[in-house]
């Protein structure tokens, strides 16, 4: 089957308290047991992970049915998310030409403990450009992240991450099999 | 919390209305207080609700088979609803609201899906058995070993399949969105369940509501064709034909019949989708054009599932295809499955099953162990008029212990959802000799010979001509071996 790019991009920076840093890679986890769950992502989705602090570090990258989350430490001072976004697309302009089937359009989520000290828009507006390559990403916010994404054109999902279920965000993954 | 409803035919259903055990895109679930059924409400925004309530007055009512003729089989395949809920005003408009249900509130009511229909995974969570994890080899291998099944299962889950869709057509519907998530199976079990009932497409009241899902729609409604008579081609039992082949092959061979590695179309995968399974759909074992051939070739090509089989996927994906006039029906389906049981043999390994017919290899495809020890079959005989017998262009394939059942030894018989499932006999090997033990309650017939008894046996030897049964649809078998 073709492929289906899945990035998930992690705030793993040493700032922003520990229960966030926890609660962010619980979420993670919960994230890709939830695609693990639903064979058409088993079949389809190719699934990088990303941590992020003062830069962006891929922490696995593979199918679901054999994804294993390591174990990751809090690094950095900064929020990266620019460098992320960044390194997210070289990685899928990648993955896209290895194949000689077009993959179909990406997917990235965000989980976000602080407000980003990058300039990450440039990189934001390069994914929405991409619409034929690219969905809008989806953002999980802690605390008062989400404020940094304000005011960004067009506005980005932005959901707060205590109140959305991993189920959620599996079946807003899984939609181009439903569509 | 319980909350009490009034179905529209007067009985009241109790349900758990404080947690949804699922949502799809036009329904939310709820289990009735016994869970043994489930109530199926619509959201908001429901465009065509006087419609629907016509469509599935007609489904529960007049095309229910469940009711009818060997209902209980029935209702073993397919999860039909059974009753309906329209404007029930004693349902609490703050849970209507909560969960976005139309008001006044339309349900259907299900029966809960068959335990049967669930598996526990890798990690210990229970898990629907959709179609879906066993349709292709990276799902199947995640599914616990003891669920997966081995082909016979598959054989046998196709079989119900074939069934269950061959009685809806006869009736006149259409599924409308067959597909490996409307279809729930246990191979385990050889097992299958059509689900999603309430689209159907039933005749002169309901026009489709769905086109399918993707991968299982049919070319010609993928690539919105006008037909004939200056119509779009739109869901119906034509497409539901493409829709089971589909089926079919993906849950014997794990892969899709026309995904391949032919590129359709360089602006998007969604544009490719679009043609790969529409306009420019081709089978991935085309005979004529090798463009999308699998690369490498798949280790277990469609011939693997013996002739009868592999001529009908050849008539489904490469001459009804584009022509869905060509497409061979689910009885046609139902035929070819019953008649490759009796070609079916076990692995050397003893752990699968492999299809074996004169001319075929002797070697399981799937661990590639040769049988070193020649096979026994019957070519079958059926008598035209009295005393002329004229070959079926079939046979059946012998392994020890294996049973006689009525459809084997009478001509024109099929192991159909009425048929007698007693055993009439079997083949066994004792003592160094391959035999037929004759159980059918009468005396089968040594052409030129002896008579053979019931409880009596025969040994089965190159060119033996045994009558198996008697009367207008008597049977005539012809022994000989395979040599490995």
């Amino acid at each position: 089957m073709r492929e289906l790019p899945v990035h998930l991009l992690v705030d793993s920076s040493c700032t922003g308290s520990a229960e966030s840093f926890d609660l962010a890679w619980a979420l993670a986890n919960a994230l890709v047991n939830e695609l693990m769950s639903d064979p058409m992502c088993v079949e389809a989705c190719h699934l990088t992970l990303w941590a992020f602090g003062d830069s962006a570090r891929l922490v696995n990258r593979g199918q679901v049915d054999a994804f294993q989350i390591p174990k990751v430490d809090p690094g950095g001072t900064k929020c990266a998310l620019g460098h992320a976004l960044y390194k997210m697309l070289e990685i899928d302009d990648a993955l896209r030409r290895s194949s000689l089937k077009h993959a179909y359009k990406s997917h990235a989520c965000v989980i976000l403990r602080n407000a980003p000290t990058d300039a990450f828009v440039p990189h934001y507006t390069r994914i929405i450009a991409r619409t034929s390559k690219f969905y809008p990403p989806h953002f999980l916010t802690y605390c008062d992240s989400s404020e940094a994404l304000q005011g960004i054109s067009p506005p980005p999902y932005v959901y707060p991450a205590l109140e959305v279920s991993s189920h959620f965000l599996g079946s807003i993954i899984t939609s181009p099999f439903i569509s | 919390m319980i909350l009490k409803v009034k179905c529209t035919d007067g009985r009241t259903i109790e349900f758990d209305s404080s947690k949804s055990i699922g949502q799809g895109g036009e329904k939310v679930v709820f289990f009735t207080k016994d869970k043994k059924e489930v109530v199926c409400f619509f959201f908001k925004g429901l465009q065509d609700r006087m419609e629907r309530r016509r469509r599935l007055d007609k489904i529960i009512g007049y095309f229910n088979p469940t009711v009818g003729p060997s209902g209980d089989y029935w209702k073993e395949h397919f999860c039909w609803p059974t009753h309906l809920i329209d404007g029930d005003s004693t349902i609490p408009k703050a849970f209507l609201a909560q969960h976005n249900i139309i008001d006044p509130p339309l349900a259907v009511i299900t029966p809960a899906y068959r335990g049967t229909f669930f598996f526990k995974n890798q990690v210990g969570s229970v898990v629907e058995g959709n179609g879906k994890w066993f349709t292709s080899e990276k799902c199947r291998k995640l599914v616990p070993l003891e669920y997966q099944g081995c082909f016979l299962n598959y054989l046998q889950l196709c079989t119900k399949m074939a069934r269950a869709m061959r009685r809806m057509h006869y009736a006149g519907l259409a599924h409308s969105d067959l597909s490996n998530k409307n279809v729930l199976i246990a191979p385990k079990h050889g097992d299958a369940c059509i689900i999603d009932i309430d689209s159907l497409v039933v005749p002169g009241i309901a026009p489709p509501s769905v086109i399918g899902t993707p991968g299982y729609i049919a070319p010609e409604v993928l690539a919105g064709k006008i037909l004939a008579d200056g119509k779009p081609a739109l869901p119906c039992v034509e497409t539901d034909r493409h829709a089971l082949a589909v089926l079919i092959y993906e849950n014997l061979l794990t892969r899709h019949p026309l995904y391949g590695p032919k590129v359709n179309s360089q602006v998007s995968a969604e544009e490719d989708d679009r043609l790969t399974y529409g306009s420019k759909a081709l089978f991935v074992e085309s005979s004529t054009d090798k463009s999308n051939h699998l690369r490498p070739a798949p280790k277990l090509s469609v011939s693997i599932l013996g002739p009868y089989l592999e001529e009908l996927f050849r008539k489904v994906f490469e001459i009804g295809l584009h022509d869905r006039s060509k497409r061979p029906a689910a009885d046609q389906w139902e035929r070819a499955l019953y008649r490759t049981f009796d070609i079916i043999h076990p692995s050397p390994d003893g752990k699968n099953w492999f299809v074996l017919s004169p001319g075929m290899p002797l070697r399981c495809p799937f661990s590639g162990q040769k049988l070193n020890k020649k096979v026994p079959f019957a070519q079958l005989y059926s008598e035209s008029k009295p005393g002329n017998f004229i070959f079926e262009k079939h046979h059946l394939v012998i392994y020890h212990n294996m049973w006689l059942h009525d459809w084997h030894i009478h001509a024109k018989t099929q192991p159909g959802e009425n048929s007698d499932r007693t055993t009439k006999g079997y083949c066994s090997f004792y003592n160094n000799r391959w035999i037929l033990v004759n159980n059918s309650g009468e005396a089968m017939q040594i052409v030129n010979g002896q008579s053979v008894p019931n409880g009596q046996s025969v040994e089965i030897q190159s060119g033996l001509q045994l009558l198996v049964s008697s009367g207008p649809k008597r049977r005539l078998f012809i022994f000989d071996f395979m040599q490995p």
